[in-house]
């Protein structure tokens, strides 16, 4: 079996299980696949800015805007779940590919420190508008408008499922070398014909919709929002985290890394949490090794191990590679 | 007959510093035309100007009798313009093959894919061989037929060739410009810009040598061999104007 039918069967695979858990899960595998999915999402969208060469410090940017228009379209216009969830989408979309034009050329820690202040400045907003959004007294979802826990957990696997099969598809077609050569090097990609805006605008406000999305269905989840929990860096640390854990610039990569990061959080605070601090400790001991030791992250340790263990195994298919 | 490319006054630079003074030149269809110069006399930028990589501060692009001074690079590419760059810049972590396909990417090149692979692998067999290879880990001379290669999959009617010689073996050299000469032949317009002087003119129909951001001198290949001007433009002397006027009457 080569390593693409293997692919695409464990992608089937992982498809079938977080589609179904909502449907037949016990609670806790429920809450546990809601919060994996969330993070799978996020990291997927952060992986396709970053496959570009856009490393984005302000993913909570997208998240804490999504969450705003589904709470203020809900209460003020009476929006159903999935109407609001389109207008959370758009919106996000609408943001990334406005952001992908005021950035214009900046590349790199310029690029990163933007999307940072974006992120910063739709908190401050969200403080100062107390009359839309609550102010820093947050904003509670008119709970008639909630739709229940299992659409809103299905809602979150549907996402997560989505956004891997969109990233799945742009990295069947041609348009990944565009984003991969704009990585590598701009201006020769510029040279043999790629306009790297039009792309630029492209990649941000898909990855955008998605991390609006997300902070959509949260937001239903959650019941409330304030501007602290909306904008909160954690979200752009973790869905940084998790692809750079599991393999960043891969398809599989973001998805094995927010499992593996759900995974740890959960074991070193159930394990450790009866001590003020030390599961945190743990938890970022945990990640700083990762780095350190698989600097390709998980997916390229585990795609090592197989080459090594094949090529024990059959050595003569060692001399052609 | 109209020039496929002609520079008329191109003025420009980089922020404060100007870089070409009051540039002008053409090129016919199916000329092979070399661009002479020391270090920093312009060359380089001459190219990224018809390129578009850089906005000319005054003066006009002419391509096939139209100003293209405003036309975005990108879509110089699809008008038929392409260039392998100074330093190669081929993608080292994509294979050969990927870095082929991505010089085919504009829509009129996509087309004609197969067709141009074949034209290139069949140019530069070396190529064909190592398609599989991560373009980062192949030789200098390789890259540079990758580099000459990729642009060649755009299909262009005017290809710009930035110091194809850079950093090669002698031997090397000459493959790579019996290849150049072997694409002129099918009738492309050919710019390229050089440091080696015999290298260039070997090949050439026509050259100019450019010195501190102007046109020191010009004329055919052998014109600019027995030019003491050429010698004095790359030692870096300012030509005196009276030098001047014999080259442009010779």
């Amino acid at each position: 079996m080569n390593t693409r039918t293997f692919g695409l069967l464990l992608g089937a695979v992982v498809l079938i299980v977080i589609l179904s858990i909502p449907v037949f899960g016990s609670p806790s595998a429920v809450d546990i696949t809601f919060r994996t999915c969330s993070l799978i999402a996020l990291a997927v969208s952060w992986n396709l800015m970053a496959s570009a060469g856009l490393i984005s410090l302000g993913h909570s940017a997208f998240f804490g805007l999504g969450g705003y228009v589904v709470i203020l379209s809900a209460n003020l216009l009476g929006m159903p779940f999935w109407i609001s969830l389109i207008a959370s989408l758009a919106a996000g979309a609408l943001f990334g590919s406005g952001l992908a034009l005021i950035t214009g050329r900046l590349r790199g820690i310029y690029f990163a420190i933007t999307t940072l202040a974006a992120s910063e400045g739709l908190r401050v907003i969200a403080v100062m508008l107390p009359a839309l959004t609550g102010g820093a007294k947050g904003a509670f979802l008119d709970a008639k408008y909630y739709p229940g826990t299992f659409t809103v957990n299905m809602g979150m696997s549907l996402a997560a499922a989505v956004t891997c099969l969109i990233a799945w598809r742009m990295s069947q077609s041609r348009i990944h070398y565009a984003f991969r050569a704009m990585r590598a090097n701009e201006g020769a990609a510029q040279m043999l014909g790629i306009y790297p805006l039009k792309f630029r605008c492209a990649i941000m406000a898909v990855s955008g919709a998605v991390a609006s999305l997300v902070g959509g269905i949260e937001a239903f989840h959650g019941g409330y929002l304030d501007p602290a929990i909306a904008f909160d860096l954690h979200i752009t640390i973790t869905s940084q985290i998790a692809p750079i854990l599991g393999g960043i610039y891969t398809l599989s990569g973001p998805i094995i890394g927010a499992v593996a990061t759900v995974f740890i959080g959960d074991a070193t605070r159930l394990s450790l949490g009866h001590i003020e601090g030390v599961s945190l400790l743990v938890f970022g001991l945990i990640l700083v090794f990762s780095i350190l030791y698989l600097p390709q992250g998980i997916r390229g340790g585990l795609s090592d191990l197989w080459r090594r263990r094949s090529a024990t195994a059959e050595p003569t298919k060692m001399a052609k590679p | 007959m109209t020039p496929i490319l002609e520079l008329i006054n191109i003025r420009v630079g980089y922020g404060q510093s100007v870089v070409l003074q009051d540039v002008s030149l053409n090129l016919r269809e199916g000329e092979i035309v070399c661009l002479l110069g020391a270090n920093g006399a312009g060359k380089t930028t001459t190219t990224r100007v018809v390129s578009g990589l850089l906005a000319p501060w005054a003066g006009e692009i002419r391509y096939a009798g139209e100003n293209i001074a405003t036309v975005p690079a990108h879509k110089r590419v699809e008008l038929g313009i392409c260039l392998s760059p100074e330093g190669r810049q081929v993608f080292p972590n994509f294979s050969v093959y990927e870095n082929l396909l991505l010089g085919s990417f504009s829509k009129k090149a996509r087309l004609r894919r197969t067709e141009m692979f074949d034209e290139v692998y069949g140019l530069f067999p070396r190529l064909a061989e190592r398609r599989k290879q991560k373009a980062g880990l192949m030789s200098g001379g390789e890259q540079q037929m990758l580099a000459i290669g990729r642009a060649l999959m755009g299909c262009p009617k005017l290809l710009m060739l930035d110091e194809p010689s850079l950093g090669l073996g002698p031997k090397i050299i000459i493959d790579v410009y019996e290849a150049v000469a072997s694409i002129a032949k099918r009738g492309l317009s050919i710019l390229f810009v050089e440091q080696n002087v015999q290298a260039a003119l070997m090949i050439a129909h026509r050259g100019y040598v450019l010195a501190n951001g102007h046109i020191a001198a010009e004329g055919t290949s052998a014109e600019l061999r027995s030019s003491p001007l050429v010698q004095e433009a790359f030692l870096g002397k300012k030509p005196s104007r009276q030098d001047l006027s014999e080259v442009h009457r010779a």
